[in-house]
Parts: C-alpha cells; structure tokens; sequence
C-alpha cells in the first residue's frame, strides 16, 4: 500500500458508534457481525468531489474519505502489558505458519527480496492500533456519534434520547467543548427477513424513520434494511470482512470490544444481500458527504477563529506568555497524572467515563490544546498545509515549554502532515528523527512509556523510507528503534532492518546474517522459538563451510537443541553433527558435543522402525583423496617391507629373471577398445587380499573410538552366480585414535569370485553408536603435460578380479634380526603353495648375502638343527642343483647384481603338505641396515589368466660392526721368495668378545706359516694384547691355514705375524675355474663369491674407464700410470704406497707381478653365542716392493791372520729375482762410483779396473758392473763377487745397487741393496 | 558481563575465509577476566564487518580503510591488500595512528609468508609462520600503548540452556545492548 493512502486510512474521521440491544442482536444473530463491524467496509469513499473551505479563501475538493468506526465502549488506550501480550500472540500465531516462509537465500540468488516477513505487516498494524487513542493525540477522538437502533422499537425518538444520555462515553468526549460539539447521527435498523405475520402499518421502518425525522432532524437520521439475504446460503460477501476485524485485547480498548461474536458457519455476512450491502453504503456516504465533512469544516473554522483570537495579535502574545508558564506548570502536572492514571489503569477503565476524575486528555485543554485539535481536524478533512502549519506553532511552543511528550507527538504528525504537502524527504524523516529522539527516555529516566511512542515514528520513518528506496535509512531507523524496545519486538525490528540490508547494491548478506542471528537470540529468549529456529536457518548457508569455527559452532549448537527440542530428531543430529569437528574447543567440551550427539543419534535410532543410514560423520578425518591400494596379480608381494621398495627396482630385478623381458600384455596387444579398457584397470585375483591403506586423524582432544571399520566395496560377478552378495569378504578392524593421533589404518578385503570389483569408500561406527560412511573423492585428473604422470600416480578404484589362482608360500627362518658384520647365521628356506601347484620356480637374490644350497650338503655337514627326513631328500635330489652365479651383465645399469638359483622345470610345489625346505646360510659382509631383496618366479599350474607369477620378498637385517681386520704384506729381508704377513684385528665389539679361530689362505698355491721368532711387537697402544703368546699359541694347520685360538675382548686389538710362501712356480693371476671344488664349506664359498665379485666389480669400474675416456687420450693415460707406477716402485721400502689392488689399474698390477697377491680368510667365533663368522682379506699386496729383489749372501764372521795376509778376500754372491711377470734386462753396480750411474751403459759388457779408494775399509774385487741382458719372470740370477777387507771388526757393506729396466710393461727401476755385515776377528 | 581490551585480529582471504586469527589480549590479568564466549560475539561482528569492507574499498586508493564498521563499543578496522587479502582489527580503543602502523607491520611479516611458494590466498597461515606472524603482533603490541583503557562491552552472554555442563556453550541467552552511541 502507498504511504499515502496508509496516512489517510490512518488519520481520518472517527465515528463512534452507540448501538442499541435490540439493533446489535439483529445484527449478530444472524450475521456474526456487530454493528460497528457490519459499518467498517463501507466507511471507504473514493469517487467523491466535495468542494470544502476550511482557513484560506481558497476551495479545495476532497475527492476520497475514509471513515474509522468504533464501539463507543472500545474507544480507549489499552494497557501496555495487555497491549504487549496482544503483539506477543501476534507473533505466536506467526510462528506457528513459520514453515510457509521463503528461503531467504534462494530468494536472493533470484533477485526477488521481499519487502518484509510476513509477520511483519501483521505485527506493526496491530503495533499502530495499540497506540491509538493517546492522550496526545486529537485525531482519534470521534468526530461524530453515530446512534443505531432497530427499527422495532416503538418509540424510537425516545429511544434516542435516553440512549445517548446513557451511552459509555469515552474520555475524548467528557471535556469537549461546546464550540465543537459531536455530530449526532442515528441510523434505523430494520431486519428485513421475512415475518411470520404481517407487522402493523405503524411499525412499518419507513413509518418509524418520518417519526425520527420529525422528532431529531431531517438530515441526521437514515434507514438502513438487513437480513434480506438467505442465511441457509453460504456467504460470499465473508471476505469483505476478513482484514476489517481484528482481535481483541484482554480487557478491551484500542477499537475493540473485550469480546466479539463467534465467527458463524456459513461465515460473515451470511444473512446480508447485495441490496443490503448497498443501502448501507449509500447512507453512509450520504452521511459522510452531508454531515459529516461540513461538521469538519465548520470545526476547523470555529476553531481557527478561536485560535486566531487567542494567539494572533500583540495583545495575544503578550497574554500568551505572561499566561504560558502557568499553563505549561498545569500541563506538566496534568501530564504527569495521565501517566500515572494509565499506568495504574485496571483493564476495563473506561466502564464510566463520567465517574472518572483522572485528567486524561486534559493536556488537551488551553491555548495549546486548541491547536492540536485545530491542527488534527485539519488533517482529517485533508487540509495538510494548515495542519502543517498549526503544528509548526505548536512544536514551537512545546518547544519553548519543555514538554518533549507533546512536542514528539507534534513533530510525529509534523512528518505526516509535510509528507502529505509534498515536503522533500529531508525534512520529512527529520521530522520523524526528532520526534524518535524526543520520546525516547533518557537513560536515567525510569518512566519507560515514551519508548512505544519512540518505535512507532521509527516504524513510519522505515516504511516511508522503504517505500520511497531509501533502504538504508529505514535499515538505519529500524535499528535505533530496536536498541531500546523488549525482546520480541526488537527481534521483529531487527529482522526487517535485516532485511533493508538485501535492498542494497550488492545486497550485504553478511550484516543481514548477523542481524538475524542477534534476532534469533532474542527471540529464544522470549521463548519464541519457532521464529528463533527460522531466523537461525535462513542464514546457516551464509556461514556454511566458511571456517569462521566459533559461528558455525554457535548456530549448529542453537539450531541442534531447538531441533531436538521441537522433536526433529534428524535435524538435531544433522546440527550436533556439524559441531563435532571443533579442535580449539577446551576437551570438556568437546567431550560433550560427542556426547550430545551421540545420545541425539541413540534418541533417533530408536524412534525410527528401521535402520538408519549411514552418517555423512565427520569424525574421524579421512583422507579421502589419495588412499593407497595394494593388491597382488601376476607380482605377488610377501610382506610390507617388499611394497616399500620402489617398482623400478623391482623391475630392474625382473628383468634379469624373466627370460625375454617378458613384462606382461601391454596396450599393443589389446586388440579391441573393449580389452583395452580391461587392461587399463587394475587387475587382482579372486580369494587374495586387496588392502586399502587410508589416513585417520583425530583433530580433538579427546580419544575416539572407531569400531567396525571396513572397506566399502561393490563386486559385479562374470555370471550371474547364487549368493553373489556375500562375494567379498571386508575385514572389520577397531581402532582408538587418542587425542590429536593420526593414524594410517590398512584395511582387507577378498573377492571371492571372478568379476569386476570397485572399492567406493569406507564406514565405520563411532563410539559404538554412528554409524558412518565416506566415499573416496580422488583428484580429478588435470590437463596438460603433467596430466598423464598424475594418471599414472593415482591409485585405481577399478579392478577386473580374475579367478584365483596358486600362489607360492615362502617362509625364510631363521634370520635374526641383528647380527655381527660377518658372521656366518644358517637358516632355513620352506616352499609350500596355497590354491594348487607351482612349477618352475626360480629365484633371484638381489644381494651376495644368502646363499641357498640345494644340494642340501649343508643340511649334512651342519648339526641336528636342521632336520631333514629321507622324503625330503629324495624331492631334494630331485630337484635339478643348477644353482650358479650370474655375473653382472655390463648393460645392466646401476651397479646390477644378481644370483639366480632355478629349481627346474621338473620341480613342483603342491600345497602345505608338499612343502620342501632347504638350508640358507647368511653372511653379511658389510655393516648398517641391510635389506635383502628376494624375488620369487614361478608358474602355476592352473588359472589361464596368469602364465607365471613373480613373489617380492624383502627381509631387513641390521648388522652391527664386529671386527677391523687389517693386513701388511711385506717382503722378507732375509728372503727372496717369501713375505711377512702383519695382521691387525681391532674388536669393534661393543660388549661381547671373540675367539680368533684360525686364519686361511685360499689363494693357489701360497703356503703360510706362523713366525715362530718373536716380531717386533707395536707396543705404542696399551690395549693389545702380547703378540708373543699370540705366536706362540698359533699352529700350523697343514700348509693353508694357522690355527689361532685366541680371545679377543670388546675393544682390543691384536697384532698376528705370519710368513707366506707364494706358488713355487709363477701362476697366471687370473679366477681358477675349478675353484667351486675348492670350496669345502659355505664360508669357503662366500670367499669364492666375494672374490668373484671384487674382480667383476674392478672389471666394470675399468670399462666405465674406458668407456667415459675419449680414445685419442687412452694412450697418454696409460704412459702416466706407468710412471706412476715406476715412481712408487722405486721409491724407498719404507715409503706407505697404497696396496696397487686399489689403484685404478688393478687388473693391469695383479698381471704385472709374478706371484700375484694372496687372498686370506680370518675365522672366528663369537664367544657369547658361538656364532662363527669370517672376514675375507682379498689381494694383500706387498708394500714397498721393487720388480727385481736382490739378496748378497756370503759368510758374515770370519778369523783372519791379517799379520800373515794384510788382504782378506771373501767370496760373496748377490742373487737377484725379477718378481715382474715380464722379461727384465739389469745391470748391478759395486763400489762408491754411484756417480756414473747415470752415465752407465746398459749395453757395455765390461767395466774398467777400479780404482781402490783409499777411505774405504774395503774394495770390490773384480767387475765393477754386472749385466743380465733378460731375466725371465720370477727366475733367479746369482752374480758371484768378491770383496777385500783391510782390517779387523764390523764391516758394512751396502754400496751396490741394482738398476733394472722391463720392456713391456715399460717400467724401470733402481734398488739399492741392503746392507750386509762381516765381522773380522784376527785369528790367533 | 566482562571487562577489559577486546583485540582480535582476523586474516580474511579469498571467499570469506579466515586464514588467520590471534587473540591478541595476551596480558594475563586480560587472559583471567575475558570471557571466552566473547569470541562468538567478535567472530559475528568482524564477519558482518566485511560487507563494511568491500563497500569502503573503492572509495579510497589507500590500503589502510581505518574504521569500517561497528556494533555497540565494539570498532573494527581494516586494512586491505592489493590482492583483497583484508587484515581486520577488533578493537575497543581509538587510537587510529598506532592501529595504522600495527597494520603496516602485519603486513610486512605477511608478506614473507606470503613469498612462500606453497601459500595461496587461501592458504591457513599456521605455525611456524604464524609463530612468527604471533610474535611481531604481540611485540607491536607490548610495545605501543595502542589500545588504552578497558570499556565496559557487551558480549553475547552465554547461558547453558539444560546446564548439564557448566560453561557449556549453549544459547545464548540474553545479550544486553546498551544504547548505541550517537
């Protein structure tokens, strides 16, 4: 409705209505309706034009009139607790239609933004007619008296009178003044249904209305006819009535009797015809035109002409304020009784007006009063810019006067009236701003009445403001007025000030959720409920899923209890759900949450009759986008530790047991879409495990119980089959995640049958009671160049199960987990199968540490703790021994090592009863963490979907460090053949002892024998033990092996000495083939391996060499590392030159010297469990070797008679041995001419006589210089010198040397000899 | 009723989403007398804020908006990045330079956490970049008298509506509003 039409329906003409008896029962009886109600639709004129002269000399026409009519006895303000309970059940009656509104956020995405609620409207009419009839107020007081009698009564003129004598006046009409008296006005009602008998002439209404004319006046009486309709009919006039009448108020008041009628069956107005209606309305308006707006403007001039009077002029003036503080003083006492009197007002005080002596409307009276009541009738007969004036100088005055009551009221009409005149918005909400302001109570004043007052001019600012776009000051008003107003009727406020935010652009949803949210409180606490709960669910979507945590906490909380409070189970759960996942909430409340929820579901499970579905639960967190699965196909894996290991490794391991890289069908061999589709998902057996890992976490405080989780799995069979419901097994799994734990929980199941197999997601129960389930969401796959890689990673949900088939069972035992670097540990190898037979099995060890022995002679040779029954035997034997070493393959990358072990094609596993086993020896030879990568082929019997299978096994084994063996090899000096060996052996052991068992040497023909004289013992470190017992208690063992026997505790050292014999004759340094007879035991054999190894691997590293290196270099590399070579040679015995198995050319070294270098083997045993254990020594070379050895030899104590002989001659002999494996030419030199070394030729065949020099104490007889031209490999030369002394005592001998030369290699050398001692004594 | 500094500062990234929030009464003698349940109150005020935010962020070419918007004593400030990343502040006090250059340092420190490569707009800012985000708010603070005084404010009062936990966070039952201030 316009703001217009709303002010003149609002503010226009009173008439009192004073029905009598016999007239309301005419009314009622049969229509449902009292007299004033039947008057209400018809008070509505909208095609008049009646010319009206009010102040000015100016005319205008009023072209529409309202009329307001009311029970006479209903003309007063109702109390204010009555009037709140009234509102109060204004709302009650809307919350009960709550479900009917709207959704408010739909609404919005829609662009279709109600203007306010629907209880809205309702709640401010009957808000405005509470307030009515206020005692400041002019324009409710009744403007005309309209009597009604019934036409039967006998005498109505009479009947007249004493009617308006005793009518309940109500408290407008006891001081009017004479100057404006009421209109009197009398309507004749005549039941127009049709009579029994026929009535008497004299009784006839027309009749009755000539005497009431004649007795009351031509124009103040009319006839109206009712009842003329057919009651038995149902009404269709009803809805003329329905937004007329209102309900009443306890105790009556604001326009309403206390009680009404009952509403009839056939409905309002059932009795009532159209002719009726229409008489009615003519009389009315015949009224209206002829008496009533000519009653207005007569009481506006009258009025006028009395203000003019009092107030205009200079004497008015001075009168007016010499006479102003009295009245002002009169006025505030008078102001003060009035609300007094209403406060303490009982609930019908209007009962007898006349017996009243409170001073309502007594304000009223005076200069002022004249005003106001001049100032309203203006208004009512729409003369707005009188009224508009008037006011003006009314506001001035109250102003002046300090009565903000009257003044606020003033300023309220004020509004309207300059609205009404076309003022600018501006003015008009100032005008309705200052009289908010002005009845707003200050906040020390404890009379809160003016606060209704307050909220009304802000009602009619926002709905002005609203109605003319300006959102945001009626958004602005409806807030001020809800500040200070009570529970119920702020939360209306707010809402509609909620709503003004939507209006705006962009619409500010945010603020209008909060404001809705602030409504929902107040209204929860005003207990109404229904609206609370509503306000709460609009802006739920607002906050949704946008982590403000508290909010959301806030509101599931709130819509959670009132929920469960109005019996809406699903909807209590669905909120407490919601506030589970609150990780800053303190744990106690946490704790109850879980526990509020819990017992909300336990309430619902049992109130509904079947089973509830599973909960959206958010307890615990899953990681629902990247689960992992693992499953096994044609690669089985045995245990975790075999997943862990990268695919690419595996892979690598596969294809050097797969004889032709045979790696499964690839997309090529697909054919068809449809195989290709098939290929593409992932493949698992029927009755094998496909395990599902996920992540929980539990992101509260508090430990949650999880029970019954399981995997979520659909599974299509191939055929149709019986009982195809059961065809997965899912393992259930309980799981207490304590506080903050986040867990990786693997979940089992198996297909039972053949088909197509999709994993969806998993459920759980929480706390026993949920039950609740998740799908998994996997990422979608993305675009572009990294979408195939994404693909590739991403787990697959989709499996083709295909039906089961055998599976090879491998059981290792007998490893322990921590073992000592180099010990020797014997286990055992069990084969059985599951789902039938397996054949051909292979397998391949990934590291040197296992070694397997079919030919069980280890089982033979090793004690009872390896049980073999003859059964066994007889399968073992079987079974084809073509175990071997499978040396790296040069094109294998990364260092590839294998050990293949193949059982045949001839060999077969069947079952746990067919199971066979064989001896394992372990032997770590390197320390740390140690994984060993077992990988199993083998073909199953049956199942055409699998030709062969491969099983990944990876054991782990920690191997702690025992023993630093260290070996220096030097050459004897005493000796041209032999070495001494120096052994240093330091326990790393940090608690437990060994015992030195015996030390082997395995290369070829070295012999080793203890020092049976005391070495030189090293006694810088005070923690070795004493070598002389050491040499002493070890014993040859034939020819290949010392015995030791010796402990050795934690953290010692030892020092061994030994001499080695090398191979008599020159051995090419190369692996023996037949070296496998050799090994007599496992240890024998792991040396052999290792040896094989260290070759392949300087072998590869030599290829990598040459390989990396450009050819053009090759040469000039070689030259360098042959005088490399030559250099370190030459240099002094007491030079530390690394051992040249570790220069880069090791191969090359080892085919340079004759003997090669020995490879040794320390046994031992550790003394807390007896577990024996090896360290292998591979190519001791010697240090500080030259190519060719020399010895001078010859007699060393000698008598001689120099008295008889002043020369003693002595024969001596210098042997050489080239140690090269090549041809060497040499050329020795005696004497001190060293300086012509360097001169020397290599191809002169004598030197010249030497010359004796005088200083020496003794001279080198005959050649100065011997040549061998070529001396073979390791072949001996003996060059015989002689040597004269001169006197007696200790003779030293040591200047020769040796200058040697090799042609191939190209190497040389210079040795200096040794020096050699005579002693002289004289012979007697 | 309670008394005393309300601080709380609130990161808001793309699509409403706090990515950051701190508490910044760290005194103890604020931490005993604040009610906890005044975070609702603060949470609902700096979320409506926002439509205050968006409003005043094309009316101006600086980033600092000063006062936006305000309930009752309760005053909140922003500060909105380039990117619309908006920093808001709730605050009690009045003090609009220091708030300034409150908001200034945030927003150094926030840009180091915002050269992170992994940090989206999105993103939560949680330890340890939001150790360190703590510490320079909490040292801003310490250092400047910003926030003077402690005014009597209105918080949402929470009632237990069944009281089968004390202190449980029910309803709210009752929120006095004083009369807003002119």
């Amino acid at each position: 409705m316009e703001f217009r039409a709303q002010t003149l329906e609002n503010i226009s003409p009173v008439v009192m209505v004073v029905a009598s008896p016999e007239a309301e029962a005419i009314c009622q009886s049969q229509n449902g309706l009292t007299v004033t109600d039947l008057l209400r639709p018809h008070g509505f004129f909208h095609h008049l034009s009646v010319p009206v002269r009010t102040v000015g000399e100016q005319s205008y026409r009023i072209k529409e009139m309202r009329l307001r009519f009311y029970e006479a006895s209903a003309m007063y303000q109702p109390a204010p607790k009555a009037a709140d309970d009234h509102l109060r059940n204004v709302l009650s009656n809307a919350a009960k239609n709550v479900a009917d509104t709207p959704d408010l956020l739909a609404a919005i995405k829609k662009g279709e933004v109600p203007d306010a609620l629907p209880w809205f409207k309702k709640y401010r009419e009957e808000y405005m007619r509470m307030l009515r009839f206020s005692d400041n107020e002019t324009f409710d007081h009744p403007v005309a008296c309209l009597l009604v009698l019934s036409a039967s009564e006998p005498n109505v003129v009479q009947a007249a009178e004493e009617m308006f004598q005793t009518m309940p006046l109500p408290p407008a009409m006891r001081d009017s003044s004479p100057q404006s008296p009421v209109l009197r006005h009398h309507l004749l009602l005549h039941d127009d249904r049709p009579q029994p008998a026929a009535p008497p002439p004299d009784s006839q209404p027309e009749g009755k209305l000539a005497q009431m004319k004649e007795g009351l006046g031509d124009g103040a009486c009319s006839l109206v006819r009712i009842n003329s309709g057919d009651k038995q009919r149902k009404s269709t006039l009803a809805g003329l009535w329905h937004s007329q009448i209102r309900s009443p108020v306890d105790g009556g008041g604001a326009g309403e009797p206390s009680s009404k009628p009952s509403v009839p069956e056939q409905g309002y107005g059932a009795a009532l015809s159209t002719s009726d209606l229409d008489g009615l309305k003519r009389s009315m308006e015949d009224f209206a035109v002829r008496a009533l707006i000519p009653h207005l403007e007569g009481k506006v001039r009258s009025l006028s002409q009395q203000v003019a009077l009092t107030r205009k002029g200079f004497k008015n003036q001075i009168k007016t304020l010499l006479w102003r503080n009295r009245s002002a003083t009169s006025s505030a006492i008078l102001s003060s009784a009035t609300s007094n009197g209403q406060a303490e007002t009982p609930a019908t005080p209007m009962r007898t007006p006349r017996a009243s002596t409170t001073g309502v409307f007594s304000s009223l009276s005076g200069s002022q009063a004249q005003l106001r009541q001049l100032a309203d009738a203006a208004f009512l007969i729409q003369d707005f810019e009188t009224a508009a004036s008037t006011l003006r100088t009314l506001a001035v005055d109250y102003r002046s006067e300090k009565l903000w009551h009257s003044y606020a009221s003033v300023q309220e009409l004020l509004g309207l009236a300059t609205f009404m005149t076309g003022a600018s918005m501006q003015e008009v909400m100032t005008h309705f701003k200052e009289a908010f302001q002005r009845f707003s109570p200050g906040e020390r004043d404890t009379n809160r009445d003016g606060v209704r007052y307050a909220t009304r001019s802000m009602l009619l600012l926002a709905q002005y403001a609203s109605l003319h776009g300006q959102w945001a000051e009626a958004h602005q008003a409806l807030m001020r007025a809800h500040l200070q107003e009570e529970e119920g009727r702020a939360a209306v406020l707010l809402e509609q000030a909620a709503l003004c935010l939507l209006h705006h652009q962009p619409p500010c949803i945010r603020r209008f959720a909060f404001h809705f949210v602030l409504a929902g409180l107040r209204y929860n606490s005003c207990n109404l409920r229904n609206l609370g709960r509503h306000a709460y669910r609009q802006v739920v979507g607002v906050y949704e899923g946008r982590q403000w945590a508290f909010i959301e906490e806030h509101l599931h909380d709130v819509l959670g209890k009132q929920s469960k409070a109005a019996g809406d189970l699903h909807g209590a759960v669905r909120h407490f759900l919601a506030m589970l996942p609150c990780p800053r909430s303190p744990p106690s409340w946490q704790t109850f949450y879980l526990r509020q929820f819990l017992d909300a579901a336990t309430q619902l499970a049992a109130s509904c009759k079947e089973e509830l579905g599973p909960l959206d639960l958010p307890l615990p967190l899953v990681n629902m986008r990247h689960p992992q699965v693992f499953y096994d196909n044609q690669t089985c894996h045995a245990n975790g530790a075999a997943r862990a290991v990268p695919g690419s490794q595996w892979r690598r391991l596969e294809s050097l047991l797969l004889p032709g890289g045979d790696a499964g069908p690839n997309w090529l061999d697909a054919g068809s879409k449809a195989n290709l589709a098939s290929l593409q998902n992932e493949v698992c057996v029927a009755g094998e495990a496909v395990t599902v890992a996920v992540q929980l976490s539990n992101p509260l405080g508090i430990p949650l119980v999880i029970s019954r989780l399981s995997v979520l799995a659909h599974l299509d069979p191939l055929e149709e089959q019986e009982g195809s419901a059961g065809s997965i097994l899912a393992e259930e799994v309980e799981v207490t995640l304590a506080a903050g734990e986040a867990r990786e929980v693997r979940l089992q199941l198996r297909p039972q049958m053949a088909g197509s197999l999709t994993i969806r997601g998993i459920t759980w129960t929480l706390s026993d009671i949920a039950r609740g389930e998740r799908i998994f969401k996997l990422p979608a796959a993305r675009h572009g160049s990294r979408a195939s890689r994404d693909h590739l990673r991403q787990p697959k949900l989709l499996f083709k199960v295909i039906p089961s088939a055998p599976l090879l069972q491998v059981d290792l035992q007998g490893l322990p987990g921590s073992v000592p670097e180099g010990a020797l540990v014997q286990g055992r190898l069990h084969l059985s199968s599951r789902g039938g037979p397996v054949s051909n099995i292979r397998l391949l060890a990934a590291e040197p540490h296992l070694l397997l022995d079919l030919s069980a002679s280890l089982a033979n040779s090793a004690d009872d703790t390896l049980p073999s029954s003859a059964e066994e035997r007889d399968r073992t034997a079987q079974a084809e021994s073509t175990a071997s070493f499978r040396l790296p393959q040069a094109n294998v990358p990364n260092k590839g090592q294998a050990f293949i072990t193949s059982w045949g094609s001839g060999f077969s596993v069947d079952g746990q009863a067919g199971a066979c086993s064989w001896p394992v020896c372990f032997h770590p030879r390197l320390s740390g963490r140690l994984l060993l990568h077992l990988l199993w082929y083998f073909e199953p019997s049956s199942g055409e979907d699998l030709k062969f299978r491969m099983l990944r096994m990876v054991h782990e084994v920690e191997v702690v460090p025992s023993l630093d063996c260290r070996a220096q090899l030097i050459p004897a000096p005493d000796d041209l053949h032999t070495y001494l060996l120096r052994l240093q052996i330091n326990s790393l052991q940090e608690a437990e002892g060994l015992e030195l068992q015996q030390l082997a040497c395995s290369s070829p023909g070295w012999h080793l024998e203890p020092l049976t004289s005391p070495a030189q013992a090293d006694s810088s470190s005070g923690s070795e033990l004493p070598s002389e017992s050491a040499a002493n208690r070890a014993r040859s063992i034939g020819s290949r092996a010392v015995r030791l026997q010796q402990a050795l505790p934690a953290k010692l050292q030892a020092l061994l000495y030994f001499r080695l014999h090398p191979p008599a004759q020159p051995l090419p340094a190369q692996l023996q083939p037949d070296t496998g007879q050799a090994a007599e035991d496992a240890a024998a054999r792991f040396h052999l391996q290792g040896k094989q190894l260290r070759l392949a691997q300087a072998q590869a590293a030599h290829d990598r060499q040459q390989a990396s290196q450009p050819k053009q270099k090759q040469k000039q590399k070689e030259r360098q590392e042959a005088d490399t070579a030559v250099q370190i040679q030459a240099s002094t015995a007491s030079s530390n030159a690394a051992p040249p198995s570790s220069a880069p050319g090791a191969v090359q070294a080892s085919q340079r010297w004759a003997g090669g270098a020995p490879d040794l083997s320390l046994h031992w045993l550790s003394s807390h469990d007896h577990l024996p254990g090896t360290h292998h020594l591979y190519e001791c070379w010697p240090q500080g070797m030259a190519g060719v050895q020399m010895v001078l030899r010859g007699a060393s104590d000698i008598q001689h008679n120099f008295a008889a002989q002043p020369l003693c001659r002595v024969q001596l002999q210098l042997s050489l041995r080239n140690c090269l494996a090549a041809e060497v030419a040499a050329v020795a030199t005696f004497g001190s001419t060293l300086q012509d070394e360097a001169s020397a030729s290599w191809t002169a065949a004598d030197g010249g006589a030497a010359d004796v020099p005088a200083c020496h104490t003794h001279i080198w007889c005959g050649r100065k210089q011997a040549h061998i031209a070529a001396l073979p490999s390791g072949a001996v030369h003996h060059i015989a010198v002689e040597v004269m002394l001169t006197s007696e005592g200790m003779h030293e001998l040591n200047d020769f040397q040796l200058r040697w030369k090799c042609s191939v290699p190209q190497l040389s050398g210079t040795c200096h000899g040794k020096p050699h001692f005579i002693r002289i004594s004289s012979q007697p | 009723m309670a008394t005393g500094t309300v601080l709380t500062f609130v990161i808001v990234g793309h699509d409403d989403h706090p990515i950051f929030e701190a508490d910044l009464t760290s005194r103890a003698s604020d931490i005993v007398n604040r009610d906890d349940r005044a975070q609702y109150l603060h949470q609902f005020v700096l979320h409506a804020a926002l439509d205050a935010v968006d409003e005043q962020v094309w009316t101006t070419t600086s980033m600092f908006l000063a006062q936006v918007d305000n309930f009752n004593q309760l005053r909140v400030s922003a500060y909105v990045t380039a990117a619309h990343i908006k920093f808001l502040l709730l605050h009690d006090g009045k003090n609009e330079d220091a708030i300034k250059a409150f908001f200034k340092d945030v927003y150094e420190v926030y840009l180091k956490v915002m050269m992170n490569p992994f940090f989206t707009p999105n993103t939560q800012i949680t330890s340890p970049s939001r150790i360190c985000l703590h510490a320079k708010i909490n040292q801003e603070h310490a250092k400047s008298s910003v926030y003077p005084g402690a005014w009597e404010q209105d918080l949402f009062v929470k009632a237990s509506m069944d009281g089968s936990l004390p202190g449980s966070p029910s309803v709210t039952k009752n929120m006095r509003m004083a009369k807003q201030q002119q």
